[in-house]
């Protein structure tokens, strides 16, 4: 039954849709060498939603602008072509998932609101060692897009998965029983289908189990701690009801001194505060539906 | 209600006005509390000085040591069931108190 449920899943995601076109071709743009903010403001110009949505991200004082930014052109100049990319990665495959919610085990607002508390906690833990931690915001949004693509494609066993845990079974456990396989390589698997970054890949395939990252092994352990940090924190709810433990190896990277610890939380606390409003995850996200298909403003 | 320079500002003040940028976005809402993230903030906008509220006011601005403890308690205590898997590991103990200790300060 395990085997026969996993290619299901294979050939639902073979009809996943495939990366939104805007992305792949930021990704596009924004990799060739001597890409400039025009060229990212071409390109995102083509979608007058996804503008708008990231220019509001762009303003919320979690990026701490002196002046408001009212064009990507703009945008990019001030917040830095990477910061611009990933934050346009997130927003686009947030709307995606959220306009095919069906939210049969989870609500999907719930669940953005932990990825976002995710990411606002692994970009500032990766910070404090690190430079940029663009990258790992990004992949704090997306490290459970394994769950999603359970709850929309396979909502009966997800429901299953469910039953079973919190009676003394781990999540992790309890998709293992039911469909051999862990929302992580769902993820991972489509990662790979949008070609996502090696990197991105790592962070979603290994956000449980740090210490199987080969290529970049700090920005999973951002992400991992990051995970666990939001539960604590209770930002947004997860449909984990329990803090796991974190990876000895991955707590070292970041924490050495307890004071550290608690001033890196008051930094997450209020960041998570300050974009959480500008990304309009308010109400459950099933009755959101269709906001944004009409455009801009 | 009253204005303190923002180098003597201490976390546990709440807010009487909402602080705005110079250029009109507003920072931090009337009544929050002064978190170390939120003075750190205001540094950045280079803001002089803010409107707090008076200690004799209900709320109280500033937390005294034993209220902060107690409240403290009061959070370990609504921690622990979802902590109860990784107490034993000391740095997920550290954990544990310092998520205690952030909300402590912010209720």
């Amino acid at each position: 039954m395990e085997e026969k449920s996993f290619d299901d899943i294979l050939k639902r995601l073979s009809d996943f849709p495939s990366m939104p076109t805007i992305v792949q071709e930021m990704f596009k743009v924004t990799s060739m060498p001597n890409c400039t903010s025009k060229d990212v403001a071409r390109v995102l110009e083509n979608d007058q939603s996804l503008t708008a949505r990231l220019l509001r991200v762009a303003n919320s004082p979690f990026y701490g602008l002196s002046r408001k930014v009212d064009t990507v052109d703009r945008a990019c100049t001030v917040l830095g072509l990477n910061t611009v990319k990933n934050l346009a990665l997130s927003v686009s495959v947030m709307g995606v998932f959220k306009s095919r919610s069906r939210a049969a085990t989870f609500d999907m607002a719930d669940m953005w609101r932990h990825s976002l508390g995710c990411a606002v906690a692994a970009k500032a833990v990766f910070e404090l060692r690190y430079k940029d931690g663009d990258n790992v915001f990004a992949g704090g949004i997306l490290h459970d897009i394994g769950k999603m693509v359970l709850d929309i494609y396979m909502s009966r066993e997800y429901k299953e998965i469910h039953e079973l845990y919190g009676k003394d079974m781990s999540l992790v456990d309890a998709e293992m029983y039911i469909i051999g396989r862990t929302h992580a390589l769902i993820g991972r698997l489509l990662a790979r289908k949008w070609k996502f970054t090696e990197a991105m890949e790592e962070m979603i395939a290994f956000h449980h189990r740090p210490a199987l990252a080969k290529m970049a092994r700090e920005h999973v352990a951002a992400v991992h701690i990051g995970n666990e940090i939001a539960k604590s924190l209770s930002l947004g709810k997860s449909n984990e009801l329990f803090v796991m433990p974190i990876d000895e190896g991955a707590w070292n990277m970041f924490f050495t001194k307890e004071s550290t610890l608690t001033d890196a939380l008051e930094v997450i606390q209020d960041g998570y505060t300050q974009i959480e409003e500008s990304l309009e995850l308010d109400g459950p996200g099933e009755n959101r539906k269709g906001r944004f298909k009409h455009g801009s403003k | 209600m009253k204005k303190i320079a923002l180098n003597e500002v201490m976390v546990g003040m709440k807010i009487a006005r909402d602080v705005s940028s110079s250029r009109g976005m507003v920072l931090v809402k009337k009544g929050a509390t002064l978190t170390e993230g939120v003075i750190k903030q205001l540094e950045r906008y280079d803001i002089a000085s803010i409107l707090i509220e008076d200690v004799e006011g209900e709320k109280g601005a500033v937390l005294d040591a034993k209220e902060l403890e107690k409240r403290k308690m009061d959070q370990m205590k609504q921690l622990k069931p979802i902590f109860a898997k990784v107490e034993a590991l000391p740095w997920m103990k550290q954990l544990m108190d310092a998520v205690a200790i952030v909300k402590a300060g912010r209720l």
